[in-house]
């Protein structure tokens, strides 16, 4: 038995099997980032004195994060483009971009961590780290695992494209729509945590 | 026997009485009866985002509902009329 709507939309949806999945996927992560960031609320608003972000994190890292992830976003977009016109070659390559561009995230991510360690600034020193290294550290691991299927799409699942082109695409399309949210998710993050 | 009944009816008389002012009873876990103050503020703000955050995809769940409805319903008729 052939399962339906794996390649096509369907007719009263408008939506292919994978897409509707991707969908309430995502919002039960709005769910689970959702109930952090009242759990932050809660202790911020709670506290007598809660510090200014910009003085106890890195604003200028977090801002080259900022400015890498939104690329990753239009990297991604490029790669979904790419894949709809035909092209293979070039819509693996905005994949593979798009990897590198989180990689780089996580590295530079990496890099503000090892900073806050070396200052002895663990999550066990306040609750202000506590819940920063909350939120950011979850965030970093959806971008571990975007970076985990956009390798294998860009790797050995591209084998696909030779037996149907329209289903890689649509896995492709499927991961972007996770990745948009990831990147909403720290412009979301960027602002309450550091530039408050 | 007597002495029993006494501390029966001192019991019932105890319960009726929280039953009446119940007030007395129920201390807030959270705040242990402290009603003002920054705790209490931010509590009201943490239930306010989650209500606000499940209001969102609540909403969305019945905006998609209410499309795939509408869809359907024109699919009908685009059916009926091509028929």
């Amino acid at each position: 038995m052939e399962i339906p709507y794996t390649v096509s939309a369907r007719p009263d949806t408008g939506l292919y099997n994978a897409r509707l999945g991707i969908w309430l996927f995502l919002a039960s992560e709005v769910m689970l980032f959702g109930g952090l960031l009242s759990g932050y609320v809660l202790l911020r608003t709670g506290a007598l004195q809660w510090p200014h972000g910009w003085a106890r994190l890195s604003v200028p890292l977090a801002t080259v994060n900022t400015i890498v992830l939104i690329s990753s976003s239009v990297t991604m977009a490029m790669a979904v483009a790419a894949l709809r016109r035909k092209n293979l070659a070039r819509g693996r390559a905005c994949v593979l971009a798009t990897i590198g561009l989180a990689a780089t995230f996580m590295i530079v991510k990496l890099l503000e961590y090892r900073e806050h360690f070396g200052a002895g600034e663990l999550p066990s020193r306040d609750n202000f780290f506590a819940t920063y290294y909350t939120l950011t550290g979850l965030h970093a691991v959806h971008v571990a695992g975007g970076i985990l299927v956009m390798t294998y799409l860009a790797g050995p699942g591209a084998g696909l494209w030779s037996r149907a082109p329209e289903r890689y695409t649509h896995r492709v399309e499927t991961a972007a729509l996770y990745w948009y949210f990831v990147d909403l998710v720290w412009i979301v993050l960027f602002p309450v945590l550091y530039l408050s | 026997m007597i002495g029993g009944m006494r501390e029966t009816w001192r019991r019932a008389a105890a319960a009726a009485a929280l039953a009446a002012w119940p007030a007395a009873a129920l201390a807030c876990p959270v705040c242990f009866g402290g009603a003002e103050g920054p705790m209490r503020d931010g509590l009201n703000a943490g239930i306010l985002v989650l209500l606000a955050v499940t209001a969102a995809v609540l909403a969305g769940f019945a905006a998609g509902i209410v499309t795939i409805v509408r869809r359907a319903r024109l699919q009908a008729i685009a059916a009926q009329e091509h028929a």
